[in-house]
């Protein structure tokens, strides 16, 4: 039986949960890490990776074709750069602070390995429709992704949730905040039990999934 | 004196993956096995130290003098692309032993986000690292990237060190891999803010 042609919908999907960057495949973990502080910046995180991510997964695919083997990776990473780059004085220009409290991991988005991947395994092979839906999927799964950690994050850590600005949810009252979360080593500390809940719940499912 | 304190700053109490999160992919991907780390960091070293002082010398002397600074982004990651092929073909050509310990590393440094984060905030973001109003010179910068990489290079090794202990217990099966290798760097990163009061 030959192969069906993945539909548009099954590639969106295929990076929002079942190929999750975040919790799946473990790609650009520093700014999983580094920005997920607040809810907010792990908003801004995400918003800045969805308009790269589209937007290279489309030009990679339009010029692909053009792009000689031997220099495919220097030209992908040129494109991605220049996006970057107008990311940062969109942001610098219309929202100041957010881009200082992203800081240097704004310009390190040139390096998550995410949009890189993604470049390499699936616009250089695909339409230019096929790769902006990949692009969507998969930055919208990496920004579910961060957004879960920073929500634990704040939440047990500051007691609050920062959605935009002075849009802020105080929760829980300073007596009961675990101050460790909010501070670098908190990160690892509330990434891992993430993942190792996920892990448990796909690894009942494929158990179930071999009984039937 | 303000020298030895940069050093000290940037080896233990900044630490470049426990604190400022840079590199964790290859920290976390190649700290399996004792003697890949070690390699990784000789790579690391070499790599960041010399790169930092290429895109600090090009940031003084071309970018800021044209006012192009909004283009260092683009400048620097081409640089470091570029510099680590060379380096890549440089112990290819002339050290057949150096290149088999460090040359599946290399490839991997390009998009090592330490490289282009140090090269970054040692000239846009230098008032951050150096204070505010400081004269950064090449020395000060030269010092700062030896000690990130020195300070990578042993929390690699630490942590590889570790995770091969690790390996003679059982695990439960959804804490195996990623999960307890994100504790135990949490434990170290706790063990690590120790090191805040000294300076």
């Amino acid at each position: 039986m030959p192969r069906r042609e993945k539909s548009i919908r099954e590639i969106f999907s295929n990076g929002l949960l079942k190929q999750n960057p975040t919790f799946v495949q473990f790609l650009g973990m520093c700014p999983t890490l580094a920005v997920t502080k607040s809810v907010e910046s792990a908003l801004g995180m995400g918003a800045g990776v969805i308009f790269v991510l589209v937007l290279s997964n489309i030009a990679v695919s339009l010029v692909r074709n053009y792009v000689p083997k031997e220099v495919r990776i220097p030209i992908y990473i040129v494109i991605i750069a220049s996006l970057v780059t107008v990311l940062e004085m969109i942001m610098k220009a219309f929202v100041p602070d957010l881009a200082a409290s992203l800081g240097t991991f704004l310009s390190l988005i040139v390096v998550n390995c995410l949009i890189l991947g993604r470049a390499e395994a699936f616009a250089s092979k695909n339409g230019p429709l096929k790769s902006a839906a990949d692009g969507l999927g998969m930055a919208l799964g990496f920004t579910g992704g961060i957004v879960l950690i920073a929500f634990f994050r704040e939440l047990l850590g500051a007691g609050s949730i920062t959605i935009w600005g002075s849009l802020k949810l105080d929760l829980i009252p300073e007596l009961y905040q675990v101050n460790i979360l909010v501070q670098s080593a908190g990160a690892f500390l509330v990434f891992g039990i993430l993942v190792s809940q996920i892990n448990k719940y796909r690894m009942n499912k494929a158990d179930r999934n071999e009984e039937v | 004196m303000e020298l030895i304190a940069i050093a000290f700053g940037a080896i233990f109490v900044n630490n470049v993956v426990l604190q400022q999160f840079y590199g964790l992919c290859p920290f976390l991907g190649v700290s399996t096995k004792k003697s890949s780390a070690l390699s990784m960091g000789m790579a690391v070293t070499f790599v960041i130290t010399l790169s930092t002082i290429i895109a600090f010398l090009l940031y003084d002397l071309v970018l800021v003098p044209n006012n192009i600074t909004y283009l260092s982004t683009i400048v620097f990651i081409l640089v470091i692309a570029s510099f680590v092929q060379l380096v890549e073909m440089f112990i290819k050509k002339f050290s057949a032993p150096l290149y088999s310990a460090l040359g599946v590393y290399l490839p991997l440094i390009t998009t090592n986000c330490a490289v282009l984060g140090v090269a970054i905030d040692t000239t846009v973001n230098g008032s951050k690292i150096f204070g505010v109003g400081t004269d950064v010179t090449l020395i000060m910068v030269t010092v700062y990237a030896l000690g990130i990489s020195i300070g990578y290079s042993l929390v690699i090794f630490l942590f590889s060190a570790i995770r091969e202990e690790m390996d003679a217990y059982p695990i439960k099966r959804n804490w195996q891999g990623i999960p307890i290798a994100l504790i135990t760097a949490f434990i170290m990163a706790m063990v690590f803010y120790g090191f805040g009061g000294i300076v």
